[in-house]
């Protein structure tokens, strides 16, 4: 990033093509929309990338891209809350629940049952923290899925180490009752 | 040890502390605890979920898409400040105009004015004249001018030579009056000078008098007058 600030840009792709996938993970797992999760890596990174001269070396660069894209998840968050979606009949259904949605399972070169079960999986862990209390849900994800540590995560969200601590832990709580009885059920993903 | 504090400890063992006596104390309430027991088998079943949750990839383009998207800010950034620029110097070019605009019309307003009125305001006339009496409707003093002290010693009982002589010695020249007409200033002067030293029974005769003697000599050398 020093290099990046030293105007070398071509470093650049170097930090994307390390964080792209941890942070496009962690947007997926918040909003639980693919297409959000990438539009918002995308514009974080290129918010870091031309705000690069504010980058301070006492944090590092991911906590940094971290901050960068949870603000943006806030942002619209509040922005849709201003504006609620409206909600089609027609693309649910009356009557569907969501685990009657056809998944749509892209070609990743493993067997079909093993993408299957990784896109269940995927699936109920996403509808499972999109329950969660959304205060709740940044922290969450960032430790149990990006596994930072509570100070970056403090870092990050901009909380006190002891916020963050009890929110991860009502989080794992909420995660815990929503979870178990897809495990009670002994579904091997 | 109480429930809420066996889950507490939970957590931070999840996180991984690490403390041999507590955990034995943990599991011994756990064995107690038939709630907290299933409390920290579905944590651990449920967090092990969450641990094995597929790294989902990423699109193949998304450096370029990153790429592009980056190039796009940087040219938006740059027309911004160039059309930022282009206002700054337009505005700059507004100001010295109008402000050159706004002398021009002072200095024209100004001259004009000076023009109407004179070179120098009538105000400022007043200000720089020596002191006179000016009455209110702004004409000459019509008192008459301050007697020196030495005519003051004249008998009172002068004759009518020494009161028409007072305003050619003086240089007075200003009683316009037509023949015959009686001077009034010449009257208040007389009033004023010589009439008040007198006793009051003697004033109405001795100013009948001073007046029949200013005619007589009025009519006789209207030279005098001018």
């Amino acid at each position: 990033m020093l290099r990046v600030q030293s105007g070398v840009a071509d470093c650049y792709d170097v930090l994307v093509e390390r964080y792209k996938v941890r942070l496009f993970n962690y947007l997926y797992r918040l909003t639980g929309n693919r297409d959000e999760a990438e539009e918002i890596a995308q514009e974080a990174f290129v918010k870091a990338y031309i705000h690069a001269a504010k980058y301070k070396t006492i944090a590092r660069f991911s906590t940094w891209l971290y901050t960068i894209a949870t603000n943006l998840v806030r942002n619209r968050i509040r922005s849709r809350s201003r504006a609620p979606q409206l909600i089609s009949l027609w693309q649910r259904g009356f009557g569907d629940s969501d685990e009657e949605r056809m998944l749509d399972i892209e070609d990743t070169g493993r067997t079909p049952d093993e993408a299957i079960n990784d896109a269940e999986l995927s699936s109920v862990i996403n509808r499972a923290i999109a329950k969660i209390p959304e205060k709740y849900r940044e922290s969450f994800v960032l430790r149990e899925i990006n596994e930072l540590s509570y100070e970056e995560i403090a870092a990050v969200t901009g909380l006190k180490l002891g916020t963050v601590r009890s929110r991860i832990n009502r989080a794992r709580n909420y995660f815990r009752q929503l979870v178990a009885p897809v495990v009670e059920k002994g579904i091997d993903f | 040890m109480n429930c809420r504090r066996a889950r507490n400890l939970l957590f931070d063992f999840f996180d991984g502390a690490s403390n041999e006596a507590l955990r034995a104390e943990v599991d011994r309430h756990l064995g107690e605890c038939r709630e907290c027991d299933t409390f920290a088998s579905e944590l651990t079943s449920s967090l092990a979920l969450l641990r094995r949750a597929p790294v989902e990839p990423v699109d193949d383009n998304f450096n370029w898409k990153v790429r592009l998207a980056i190039h796009r800010e940087k040219n938006v950034a740059l027309e911004r400040a160039a059309s930022a620029n282009a206002w700054v110097r337009a505005w700059n070019v507004r100001y010295v105009l109008s402000t050159g605009f706004a002398l021009t019309a002072v200095l024209l307003a100004g001259g004009m004015f000076v023009a109407r009125n004179g070179a120098v305001p009538a105000s400022v006339q007043v200000a720089t004249q020596p002191l006179t009496q000016v009455n209110k409707s702004g004409q000459e003093p019509t008192s008459p001018r301050p007697v020196p002290r030495s005519n003051l010693r004249t008998p009172v009982r002068n004759d009518l030579s020494s009161t028409v002589s007072l305003g050619a010695h003086t240089g007075d020249n200003r009683s316009n009056v037509p023949m015959g007409a009686i001077d009034e200033a010449r009257i208040d002067s007389l009033i004023n000078m010589e009439v008040m030293r007198l006793p009051e029974h003697e004033r109405d005769e001795y100013i009948q008098r001073r007046i029949n003697a200013l005619r007589a000599r009025q009519s006789q050398q209207p030279s005098l007058q001018h």
